[in-house]
């Protein structure tokens, strides 16, 4: 390793600790509820929940407050946080088609069963600074609950809980131009958190690695391949978000599901080129899935690129290469190992003095010889 | 809806007026306190049908004891309260205890207010449906 062990500094650190509050607390603002966190901050609580690898709003927005809003930094109090935890079982297997759809689209089809639904987005507002949450306060916010209660929306709107949001891709796959792969379901899942990834890596490894990764991380691999380091061209067949209900095996009565509530989660499924196994085979479109913990919709979309990336045969661009990928995802791997370089490095650096001080020397003698 | 399904999505107050309910007529008593855990969230991925991990969850789980049958609650969340509850109703309605008769009406109560609720939220969001004008020219 690069650095050694050192003592002391107790006191020095204690003091930094108080002065971290201090600087926090020194403008008398009000305290920042839990609460509001939640409610106010609710992407930033989704990605620290989904880079901790914890569904947990509360304590996402807990750890977003001790970390004064750094979402690595609260993602590593998250995973530390969840290996204190025990676990009880796993759920059964998410049952996407009762998910409660708050949001669906699709880029590749302008009508699809069921209907594009915008929901919640900021994509079509304009990038400019809103003033007028300067000086929001509780009579605002107020106002603005009474006018969206009383526009009658929740009457006049159509329920969507019995519409049948049929998968795009399941209409690609009647029309014969996508292949799904069927029968693997009784397949065993790898486990990233118990066993350390091997590649190449299963693909149950793949995605729970990219579930769980940091959102800047698997954007950047993604986006080197959308420019071009790689010629997937990925069209989003549909995105969804919504909420879907999580079961468990109830532990006195066998074959019962117990209900334990709703995960929040962001669904991408992309086509991409279409290609055949062998040259003389029919093509088809190849395909993308990504998923992650509440409303992130670069991460989903990123990991159904980087799913269909790393499928390649061969690795002929970084997206492609797993290891690469997935070696350098992780948000708490990587900025743990980006931290580590501030810690005491005095020895190995007093090595790397002396080597060059004897390097220079050596020089300087074969240089001074030469000249005689 | 399954009564599970109310004690994690229904509102908290009514839960307690169906545990009060209980406790007030038959023996009860708490087994193990509620206690954080979490789960592993499954999923199987449509387009290949491959399981894999998806990331933990949070919980509070509890066993209670209703009239000598065993009940398990849990639920996502900090929610050491709506794990009893979840307990003591779980009790009775998973083993048609005596009390069955008298918990059924309240749960189907609640369950009609989730529905309501979702149904609700779900007509709001039905007003941001869309239909994009492919331009012309």
């Amino acid at each position: 390793m690069g650095y050694v062990a050192v003592q002391g500094g107790v006191t020095a650190i204690e003091n930094s600790e108080q002065l971290a509050d201090y600087i926090r607390l020194k403008g008398k603002s009000a305290p920042i509820r839990i609460r509001q966190i939640q409610d106010q901050l609710r992407l930033l609580v989704d990605r620290v929940m989904g880079e901790g690898g914890l569904y947990s709003p509360l304590h996402a927005a807990l750890a977003i407050k001790q970390s004064e809003g750094d979402p690595l930094e609260a993602s590593f109090y998250i995973r530390a946080y969840r290996s204190t935890l025990c676990r009880v079982c796993d759920t059964y297997p998410l049952e996407m088609e009762e998910m409660r759809v708050v949001r669906r689209i699709s880029s590749a089809f302008k009508d699809i069963p069921g209907g594009q639904i915008l929901g919640y987005t900021s994509d079509y507002r304009q990038r400019m600074l809103d003033f007028s949450l300067m000086d929001e306060d509780e009579s605002k916010m107020e106002e603005i609950l009474e006018k969206y209660d009383a526009d009658g929306s929740a009457e006049a709107g159509e329920d969507l809980s019995g519409v049948n949001f049929k998968k795009v891709v399941e209409i690609l796959r009647e029309q014969d131009l996508v292949r799904l792969v069927e029968g693997k379901e009784t397949e065993p899942a790898a486990d990233i958190t118990k066993e350390s990834i091997n590649f190449p890596a299963h693909r149950s490894a793949r995605l729970q690695t990219m579930a769980r990764s940091e959102t800047g991380g698997i954007l950047a691999m993604a986006y080197s391949s959308m420019r071009g380091y790689g010629s997937i061209h990925p069209t989003i067949a549909e995105l969804r978000v919504g909420f879907v209900p999580a079961t468990i095996p109830h532990p006195y009565r066998k074959n019962e599901n117990y209900h334990i509530g709703s995960i929040q989660v962001t669904e991408t499924e992309i086509v991409a080129k279409f290609g055949a196994d062998h040259a003389d085979e029919k093509p088809y479109f190849t395909l993308g899935y990504g998923i992650c913990f509440g409303s992130n919709e670069v991460k989903s979309i990123s990991m159904a690129v980087l799913d269909r990336t790393m499928k390649a045969t061969e690795a002929k661009s970084p997206a492609e290469d797993q290891e690469f990928v997935l070696m350098h995802i992780d948000g708490i791997e990587s900025s743990g190992f980006c931290a580590h370089f501030k810690l005491p490095h005095y020895i190995t650096f007093q090595s790397d003095l002396s080597n060059l001080r004897k390097t220079q020397e050596h020089k300087e003698q074969t240089k001074t010889g030469k000249e005689r | 809806m399954h009564y599970s399904q109310v004690i994690a999505e229904g509102r908290i107050e009514k839960l307690r007026d169906i545990a009060d309910t209980i406790v007030n007529h038959v023996p009860c008593r708490i087994i193990s306190n509620p206690s954080p855990g979490m789960v592993m969230v499954k999923h199987t991925d449509p387009l290949e049908k491959t399981p894999f991990y998806l990331g933990e969850a949070f919980v509070t789980q509890c066993e209670a004891e209703v009239d000598g049958c065993m009940g398990y609650g849990c639920v996502l969340g900090d929610e050491p309260e709506r794990a009893v509850f979840g307990a003591i109703i779980d009790a009775v309605l998973g083993n048609k205890n005596r009390m069955a008769p008298s918990v059924n009406p309240m749960i189907e109560e609640e369950a009609r207010f989730i529905k309501d609720q979702w149904t609700r939220e779900s007509r709001q969001i039905s007003k941001t449906k869309v239909n994009f004008d492919v331009k012309k020219g």
